[in-house]
């Protein structure tokens, strides 16, 4: 299945409304494509809110979730090495008693099964240890090459800042009409960066200039220039809505009356 | 001093999940739950069998942390995503769309329900109402057959009597519509418009 093909029945897959066979030449597809996992992306995210009510889970469904951990664990043997099932390391069933008493889900029946429940971490700690401690080294070999990078932003450092979990990303389009667009990367710490910018140079007496958006609030994240460099740097200081660019005299404003050229709402 | 998980991000969470903090499952279970399941009564039409769907989710979040890839989006559109997955599975596998279609039938009359009654309360989803109404109303049909319907795009375009490419594209340009509008809505917000 070719890129046109599958790019038209991203939204379809995104709804799970493409036969089982389709399913699986997407999948494939998305392995090597980029522009598709992005597109796949959005269309989830807005997918996700359209699902949203506001409502909380009913009484009683923490329960069941514990009682589906305890039972999965009933059922698992984990080799290791000689094949032997091993207990690394202890839980605390306390913990779990507690956390279950204060959601007073179940009540009595919830305590009973904490014991059961600790088991069932003690276990399983063994099969996911690996693969943790391989996260653990990736997330740490990332921070790391941000923070050496970070004074000289390239797109070295996107690439690490998008392999980062917790990352946010966003794609700024055009708001008011006319190609603009760019796309920007928040790490969990607020550290940002734009790239991707086809934003037309401007005349050098104008600059672009970025602003954080959360409610009615705009905050100044700073100046993009007039021609903006591949790679912007910007900080977040609080939790942000949407990000968006405007045109503004020389040296920026502080505050600003002109309607944005880009914007993007932040995932 | 740690801080408390009610501060912590989705994806920190998922890694404390990945070491076995059970508390850290809890929290997500406080967070996206109640979307999780709102989900899968939606498309299931059935509480019981959506408290079953939930579990699952989670009980697989707890077991398999890492098949959710921040990259790819964020938790809660990825446990939505697994959810929907599951409901549609089992929609399509039983008799489940028959008992769905004969309790809606009954309730038709009492509580119909459509696209722009799954989205209230928060402002946020106030703004995805507001996005929803901006949408041709084949557009809208055709994404609410799909995703709520659980229906295939090729069962959408027998039902409506349209072509399946037709409602390919309408599908995928009315997510492209909505997310603009979203857009729209919440950067528009700020500047007064």
């Amino acid at each position: 299945m070719g890129h046109e093909e599958v790019s038209e029945l991203l939204g379809a897959f995104a709804l799970d409304a493409v036969e089982p066979d389709e399913a699986v030449r997407i999948e494939s597809h998305l392995e090597a494509c980029p522009r598709c996992r992005d597109e796949l992306r959005n269309h989830r995210e807005v997918v996700g809110l359209l699902s949203y009510s506001g409502a909380e889970a009913p009484p009683g469904l923490w329960d069941r979730v514990v009682e589906g951990v305890r039972r999965h664990e009933s059922k698992s043997s984990i080799p290791i090495s000689g094949g032997h099932p091993v207990v690394i390391a202890q839980s605390d069933p306390d913990a779990l008693s507690g956390r279950v008493a204060r959601r007073s889900i179940g009540g009595g029946r919830a305590v009973r099964t904490v014991s059961l429940i600790a088991a069932a971490a003690v276990v399983l700690v063994a099969l996911l240890g690996v693969q943790v401690a391989r996260l653990q080294h990736r997330i740490d070999h990332v921070s790391g090459q941000v923070v050496a990078m970070s004074h000289q932003p390239t797109m070295a450092v996107v690439e690490a800042a998008l392999a980062e979990p917790g990352t946010r990303r966003v794609t700024l389009s055009s708001f008011a009409g006319g190609p603009a667009s760019l796309d920007a990367v928040i790490l969990p710490n607020g550290s940002g960066y734009l790239y991707h910018s086809d934003l037309a140079p401007l005349a050098p007496t104008l600059t672009y200039q970025l602003w954080g958006v959360t409610g009615t609030e705009r905050v100044s994240y700073g100046l993009i220039g007039s021609s903006p460099a591949p790679v912007t740097a910007f900080r977040v200081g609080s939790p942000v809505q949407a990000l968006a660019v405007t045109v503004e005299v020389a040296g920026g404003v502080v505050t600003t009356s002109h309607a944005p050229v880009a914007a993007g709402v932040i995932d | 001093m740690a801080r408390p998980l009610t501060d912590a991000s989705d994806a920190s969470l998922v890694v404390s999940i990945g070491r076995w903090h059970d508390d850290a499952l809890a929290e997500v279970f406080r967070r996206h739950a109640g979307a999780v399941f709102a989900l899968a009564r939606r498309v299931l039409g059935d509480a019981g069998r959506a408290e079953e769907i939930v579990q699952e989710v989670f009980v697989r979040l707890w077991n398999q942390p890492e098949r959710f890839d921040p990259e790819r989006g964020s938790l809660r559109s990825f446990l939505l995503a697994q959810t929907h997955g599951r409901s549609v599975d089992v929609l399509r596998s039983d008799g489940a769309r028959k008992e769905r279609e004969a309790r809606d039938a009954r309730s038709a009359a009492e509580a119909g329900y459509d696209l722009e009654h799954e989205v209230w309360d928060l402002a946020v989803a106030d703004r995805v109402r507001e996005a929803v109404l901006t949408l041709p109303e084949d557009e809208r049909r055709a994404i609410e057959l799909a995703y709520f319907g659980g229906r295939t795009y090729r069962e959408v375009a027998a039902l409506l009597g349209a072509p399946e490419g037709t409602v390919k594209s309408r599908i995928r340009s009315g997510l492209k519509r909505l997310r603009a509008s979203l857009v729209d809505t919440t950067v528009g917000a700020a500047w007064g418009d």
